[in-house]
């Protein structure tokens, strides 16, 4: 928007290169190769993007783990352990892949390859840049949750191609999951839509540009929802039920091997980094940075920002223990979906006093933001309060006997002073 | 109608003809990531809830008490490392008490000290490794039980540095302790004890007041204080029911009636109070260590006996309060080198009786939890 | 849109949609016809797109295979004697009859309508065309069809509630197992810990 057509030589655009490159081929070509070309071209330089970076942000996740652990993390393979996820790879390819006698051949091979499709399908809406996405689609937010939806019936049909408990435990976890969880992540991202007017992500990108603030500030209500929404579909920690390894040791992966195991385990970190650009793009501002991005390349402005999303999904790995289906489903329902419905009438009202009433996005805009924020702490504030059962109100310090010694008798005495305490 | 050949290969459904309530059976074990050893639990599933569980135990079974028949009763010390391997020192200690009991041996009064010294320590190691992989039970990944194994590891340097062995220390002696305490031990201690106490307090914030562990935990694999008594539980899990009931206190064995410390119980005898049972006693160990540290007596560290062992015909049993509850040996002598029976009272074996109590009802996750709560060693459950 | 490419994509698309609908029909396993289906479903989608029809292609993936086909495998695997064949069923000869004549209707339908909007290319920014006739034209329909969709909400809780909802999962089960007395016995609250006096 602000941005001239760059030349195809300016990095602040790399999207310069691809029009060169479709003009040059329509000159001479049928216009359907073109069009071919640019999603090729474009497919091609979203992977030449999240590949390299992918690789980087496996070891800065195992490295970063590690320093939650009190470990020092890989640092064999190559300078400071970087070559690291490239050994992986290696050590998974070269391993037998084996496939149960009992499994179901077709939809058994089928998920590993499959899985891909939605991982980089998501990508195509993102704007890296002011006019830099494969595909600006006039209403990329539906095409996001649709996709992200299609990745539920692979992992279902992965979980049930095995002819494993394990899996099949796995699998229907994760669709009951996934379909809870989809509807706080939609009302979360309907109020940005109601309140931006707008279906497209860049055009959310440029609303925030254009009133020189990032949705977070605004919504943060909609920003935790679609956090913990995105981790539950992500199958990540606190939200990682579908493949807990205490529980049902690699959930709807079990009997995958070798680089079958490998491209689920790709596609995870992949999606992990599609939903941290996302959640950089609809609530940190995306490539917009308050005019940084006329200086910086845009698409560096917005992996930055992945990257520090990236870093919380990291965070929250490392330190929260797992929630249990009955949990996350009722966090969901009973807190999540209340919320988010809530957020949406208030997005709408506020929308539409903006616009009627006509009053300055510069006033309105924190008056706004201070009345969500009480919003929101009101809200977690209600559901602490009420979601705790009386045991779980107990105190975290244990009673101690004071020289009381026995049975049961003993035992009932000192039930009796504590509850006199 | 007839049912043609079954073509789904869902588990179950290719049967036909039951309804949406026919149980699953799922195997947890003995090859499963949250098994802690090779225990077998045998759940019935009804979707996610547990209607029925099974334990299996014996994949790990090495006839020990049948091969003691044939040793003297000196090399019957290092089977006791290896009953119980995340606390050696307890059940070598519980071992030589019983034969000192039958032969009627004084141990002098620094073995003494040196005995409840490691027996601390061992019980620090002990639940440090319980409370770490309870945490991983619950989904928390690796982070806790790595910071526990940090502080776990100093224990194993000390117990390294005293008798070279890690884990299967084989240090204590019918009559005392095989070394005496080696110079650069006490510093170790004092840096050790000194830092401990903060990092209780980082765990204490850390794990107990996180609401996710508090919801995965509370109210799950309760069993009452009547339950726990009949079960005839003993250690954390008897003592998260709300019985102030222990050894140390109770039976009073190689001087521990001469320190103050106090027995924390728990409110509600759930998976919770297991785990903050054991993260207190973890301070009461520290309250102990910290009154020995400074008082430990000089003299002989080893009684004198005759190299050749021979108790008198008899019989002993012999109780110390391990880190899983009241560990037990009885002994059978003969009159001659090797005992007649050797028999450990094992508190994994007791405890785990109760689990099938514990998880029915709960989720296939809480049976995981519950589990993971009873702090079994598959080695001491097996012999 | 040339003709070629779009010509490429449509028989490719047909293809894919017309192949998917009838492997549903070869296939004995159902969950293999569920996921023919989706490929089915798809294909529509694809079509949808070489219309111009953007916003419907997507409301295709999210609705139809992102819900529709997760609750289809629900439904599957939840029934009992859904995976039996139904090779020998007499029930056949009716079916085929009403499929030929759904077959009939879809074919006259197509050969009778008026094609001709279609040539007119693509509408602009069709969410906001079908949002706002859904909100100023279609209101009545919508809004009854929000109706419905929420009674058939609390229909489906209503149905799927169990009675002994108000007694915790534990105590309910351990009362089923025999462990615990059933709830108007004096120990009902057996499970109750020593500290849940207070």
């Amino acid at each position: 928007m602000n941005l001239p057509a760059a030349e195809w030589y300016d990095l602040r655009d790399l999207n310069g290169i691809s029009r060169l490159i479709t003009e040059w081929v329509a000159d001479w070509g049928p216009d359907w190769l073109a069009s071919i070309l640019t999603g090729v071209i474009g497919a091609l330089g979203v992977l030449a993007i999240i590949g390299p970076t992918l690789l980087i942000l496996i070891w800065l996740e195992r490295k970063v783990i590690a320093r939650m652990q009190a470990r020092i993390g890989p640092n064999r393979v190559g300078p400071v352990g970087l070559l690291q996820p490239v050994a992986d790879a290696v050590k998974l390819i070269l391993k037998e892949e084996l496939a149960p006698r009992a499994a179901d051949k077709w939809v058994f091979f089928l998920p590993p390859v499959l899985i891909f499709v939605p991982a980089i399908l998501i990508w195509g809406v993102l704007p890296f840049g002011p006019n830099m996405s494969v595909a600006d689609l006039e209403m990329g937010v539906l095409f996001l949750v649709a996709i992200s939806g299609v990745n539920v019936l692979v992992v279902f049909m992965a979980g049930w191609a095995q002819n494993n408990k394990y899996a099949l435990f796995g699998a229907m976890r994760v669709i009951a999951m996934s379909i809870s969880y989809e509807i706080p992540v939609v009302l979360s991202l309907l109020a940005l839509v109601f309140f931006t007017g707008t279906l497209s992500v860049n055009g959310i990108v440029l609303w925030q540009q254009a009133n020189d603030v990032v949705l977070f500030l605004i919504f943060p209500m909609s920003a935790l929802m679609f956090l913990f929404g995105s981790t539950a579909e992500l199958n990540r920690t606190p939200a990682d039920i579908s493949e807990a390894e205490s529980e049902i040791v690699a959930g709807y992966h079990t009997e995958y091997s070798g680089m079958r195991f490998g491209l689920f385990y790709a596609v995870e970190l992949a999606n992990t980094l599609a939903i941290s650009a996302f959640f950089a793009t609809f609530f940190l501002g995306g490539w917009w940075l308050w005019g940084l991005d006329q200086w910086v390349p845009s698409w560096l402005i917005l992996l930055a920002k992945t990257g520090l999303m990236y870093f919380v999904f990291i965070w929250l790995r490392g330190t929260l223990p797992r929630l249990r289906l009955d949990q996350l489903m009722s966090f969901c329902w009973k807190f999540f979906v209340p919320v988010g419905l809530v957020f949406l009438a208030v997005a709408a009202t506020q929308r539409t006093l903006l616009i009627e009433l006509g009053w300055d996005p510069a006033v309105a805009l924190p008056i706004y933001a201070v009345i969500n924020w009480g919003i929101a702490g009101a809200g977690v504030a209600i559901y602490a309060r009420t979601a705790a059962s009386p045991a779980q109100r107990l105190p975290s310090r244990p009673v101690m006997a004071r020289g009381r010694l026995g049975g049961l008798r003993a035992a009932r005495e000192l039930a009796d002073a504590g509850s006199g305490d | 109608m007839t049912s043609g050949t079954p073509t789904g290969v869902t588990p179950g459904a290719a049967e036909g003809g039951f309804g949406p309530n026919e149980p699953v059976v799922v195997n947890l074990g003995p090859q499963h990531p949250s098994t802690h050893g090779v225990f077998r639990l045998k759940a019935t599933l009804d979707g996610e809830r547990v209607i029925d569980a099974d334990m299996i135990i014996g994949y790990l079974h090495r006839s020990m008490e049948k091969l003691a028949e044939e040793r003297t009763f000196t090399q019957n010390i290092p089977f006791t490392d290896r009953i119980d391997y995340l606390a050696a020192m307890s059940n070598n200690l519980a071992y030589c008490l019983a034969v000192e009991k039958l032969c009627g041996i004084e141990v002098p009064p620094r073995a003494q000290a040196i005995r409840i010294l490691f027996a601390e320590l061992q019980r620090l190691a002990s639940h440090a490794m319980a409370n770490g992989t309870f945490a991983n039970d619950c989904g928390a990944w690796q982070t806790p039980l790595f910071h526990m194994f940090r502080e776990r590891e100093r224990i194993l340097d000390m117990f390294e540095m005293t008798c070279g062995a890690r884990l299967t220390t084989n240090y204590m002696r019918i009559g005392g302790v095989a070394f005496d305490l080696p110079p650069e031990l006490l510093p170790a201690l004092r840096s050790f004890l000194d830092d401990l106490p903060g990092k209780i307090e980082e765990y204490r914030d850390l794990l107990l007041g996180n609401e996710i562990l508090v919801a995965r935990s509370r109210d799950v694999g309760v069993i009452d204080a009547e339950g726990a008594v009949n079960a005839s539980l003993a250690g954390p899990v008897l003592r998260a029911t709300g019985v102030p009931w222990d050894i140390r206190k109770a039976d009073p064995y190689s001087g521990y009636e001469a320190f103050d410390f106090d027995i924390p119980v728990g409110r509600n005898g759930d998976c919770y109070d297991r785990f903050l049972v054991r993260m207190e006693e973890v301070r009461q160990s520290v309250q102990i260590l910290e009154q020995l540290i400074d008082n430990i007596p000089g003299g002989a560290w080893l009684a004198e006996l005759p190299l050749h062992l021979r108790p008198p015909e008899g019989e002993a049993y012999a109780r110390v309060e391990s880190p899983r509850g009241e560990l037990g040996f009885y002994v059978v002598s003969d009159g001659g080198p090797t005992p007649y029976r050797f028999h450990c009272r094992a508190p994994s074996l007791i405890n785990l009786t109760a689990l099938r109590e514990m998880t029915i009802g709960g989720t296939l996750a809480d049976a995981i939890v519950t589990l993971g709560s009873i702090d079994i060693v598959v080695g001491e459950i097996d012999r | 849109m040339s003709d070629v490419g779009f010509h490429l994509a449509f028989w490719s698309l047909s293809a894919l949609t017309i192949g998917g609908a009838l492997m549903i029909i070869v296939s004995r396993n159902l969950i293999h016809a569920v996921i023919f289906l989706i490929l089915s479903f798809i294909g529509v989608a694809g079509l949808f797109i070489t219309l111009s029809a953007d916003f419907l292609a997507l409301v295709q993936i999210l609705v139809y295979v992102g819900a529709i086909a997760v609750l289809m495998l629900f439904a599957i695997l939840l029934t009992p004697r859904a995976a039996r064949d139904n090779e020998e069923s007499l029930m056949r000869y009716p079916a085929m009859i009403l499929m030929g004549l759904v077959i009939a209707a879809g074919v006259f339908v197509a050969l009778e309508t008026d094609w001709g909007p279609m040539r007119e290319g693509a509408i602009g920014t069709q969410a906001k065309i079908i949002g706002e006739s859904l909100i100023n034209q279609y209101v009545l329909p919508f809004e009854i069809g929000a109706v419905m969709l929420t009674a058939a909400l609390v229909g489906a809780i209503a149905l799927a509630r169990q009675d002994d909802e108000d007694l915790p999962i534990h105590t309910a089960s351990l009362i089923e197992e025999g462990v615990l007395p059933p709830p108007d016995g004096d120990a009902a609250d057996a499970p109750a810990g020593p500290g849940d006096d207070s």
